[in-house]
């Protein structure tokens, strides 16, 4: 596994690409790989659509700045990244803890928005691994023209959805009263739609086979912690970056890019549910499942970490 | 174990968004499960106290720090806004902390400060109490922002011109 190429002597990174302010809108720019951090692409880097390159940087700089701080805890797993997290510990000179998944160690419900349990009843009646969940996270905004496409990709890939449309999500719209009603007729013959869904539980569940997933950070992890594999879908910043660790690092994962289309979305949900390579790929999750559980569990990297820190404090 | 009875109150500053929130109340209920009582300083927006779910738990509201409107973030960008809460709240956590050391005592054992929250560095270095930076997000976004810091755009431009 290309674990350990991926963060290799960062600080001779040079950006001798000349292109490289404009070069987020030229494709083949996009494509170039960095130098000295394979696999990363330009597009991967943590940049897309946040504004000014010059004061990006200056955040960045910000953000690093580790002031008075005495230590840097993570919650991110150390069998996962232990490449990125010896490169930090040596960037940043002080410890690096990687105490995760940290909702493992604890169960702390601290959602903002309601979650619906009613989907749980409706897996219920699901045949195992044969359910793809969507959920684009807690701020991605679709255009109804997208969500239509996705509605129809969904409904001819033939296997059952659980799809979580938040309040918002669609521009212009409060929920989805923008779609029309022979979409919604169509969906639910064969999908469920809820505002706000108990993520960890619907992972955990028997019947949910993949997550299609804007691969927020948190996302990742609860993916990963419940052996589930994803079809990405990621947005902006990091969330590429996690894509692409899923994609071509631990290999649990590939990416839907360009404009969603209906025959796209179907391939998608056939390669990761009903394909070989989709069951590969759960395999693969399967194992880091288990790694990551030990982890937490006593003696295990993630625990002892949270011992340092408490003696620490 | 004496240590922490002298000192067992740890300050978190989350950022009040999903994401950033629900992994810090986990780490929030971890530490709390080892001892420690645990302080949640939010702002008027987003608010984790509101959830009901941490008995226990001391919620401080400040009235500035962290208190811009999604609205804002909208019309400002995430880089801006960000750039906006930490300058606007630096004064009113020093603030805060100043009240709660008056009021509880030095009893602070550590403040813990979401990444984004920098503003939290000012107080920690002020009133000399230890700080710990946490992060939501993965460590290889972390390792791409220490490539990113070193860059400057002005440098790109100028390389530029010159080839």
């Amino acid at each position: 596994m290309p674990k350990t190429s991926l963060i290799t002597y960062l600080e001779t990174i040079r950006f001798t690409n000349t292109s490289f302010c404009f070069g987020f809108l030229d494709p083949e720019v996009q494509e170039t790989l960095v130098e000295n951090l394979h696999p990363l692409r330009y597009k991967d880097l943590p940049t897309s659509g946040v504004g000014p390159l010059d004061r990006l940087f200056e955040l960045c700089r910000e953000i690093v700045n580790k002031r008075t701080a005495s230590a840097v805890i993570i919650n991110t797993v150390r069998c996962l990244e232990s490449s990125s997290l010896k490169r930090l510990q040596h960037e940043l000179g002080i410890p690096v803890y990687a105490l995760g998944p940290l909702h493992i160690t604890v169960s702390a419900a601290s959602s903002l928005l309601e979650e619906d349990r009613s989907c749980v009843e409706w897996l219920n009646k699901q045949k195992p691994r044969s359910v793809v969940y969507i959920s684009l996270g807690s701020v991605v905004q679709m255009e109804t023209k997208e969500v239509l496409e996705m509605a129809r990709g969904l409904f001819n890939s033939n296997q059952p959805f659980l799809w979580v449309i938040r309040p918002g999500s669609i521009a212009g719209s409060e929920w989805i009263e923008s779609l029309p009603e022979e979409v919604i007729k169509m969906v639910s013959e064969r999908g469920y739609i809820v505002k706000w869904a108990p993520q960890i539980e619907v992972l955990g569940h028997p019947a949910v086979g993949g997550f299609w997933s804007h691969c927020g950070w948190n996302s990742t992890l609860e993916s990963i912690v419940e052996g589930v594999p994803m079809i990405c879908r990621p947005f902006h910043g990091e969330q590429k970056l996690n894509a692409l660790c899923l994609e071509s690092i631990w290999r649990i994962g590939f990416q839907v890019q360009g404009k969603v289309e209906r025959g796209g979305v179907e391939r998608a949900v056939k390669r990761l549910i009903v394909d070989e390579e989709g069951a590969d790929m759960r395999e693969r999750a399967l194992v880091l499942k288990e790694n990551l559980k030990a982890s937490v569990r006593n003696g295990g990297s993630s625990y002892n970490a949270l011992e340092e820190i408490v003696n620490l404090m | 174990m004496e240590k922490m009875e002298e000192k067992k109150r740890i300050v978190l500053v989350p950022v009040p968004a999903q994401r950033h929130v629900t992994p810090m109340m986990q780490l929030g209920t971890a530490l709390n499960m080892k001892g420690f009582s645990i302080t949640v300083v939010e702002g008027q927006f987003n608010k984790v106290s509101s959830s009901q779910n941490f008995p226990g738990f001391q919620f401080v509201t400040i009235p500035d720090t962290e208190s811009l409107p999604e609205s804002v973030l909208e019309r400002l960008g995430p880089v801006e806004f960000l750039f906006e809460i930490n300058k606007t709240s630096e004064a009113s956590f020093k603030d805060c902390i100043r009240q709660s050391l008056l009021q509880q005592g030095n009893d602070i054992a550590c403040i813990i400060y979401d990444e984004y929250m920098y503003f939290c560095g000012a107080a920690a270095k002020e009133f000399n109490l230890p700080s710990v930076i946490f992060s939501t997000q993965s460590a290889t976004n972390q390792v791409s922002r220490c490539v990113l810091r070193k860059l400057s755009a002005e440098k790109f431009l100028v390389d530029m011109e010159g080839a």
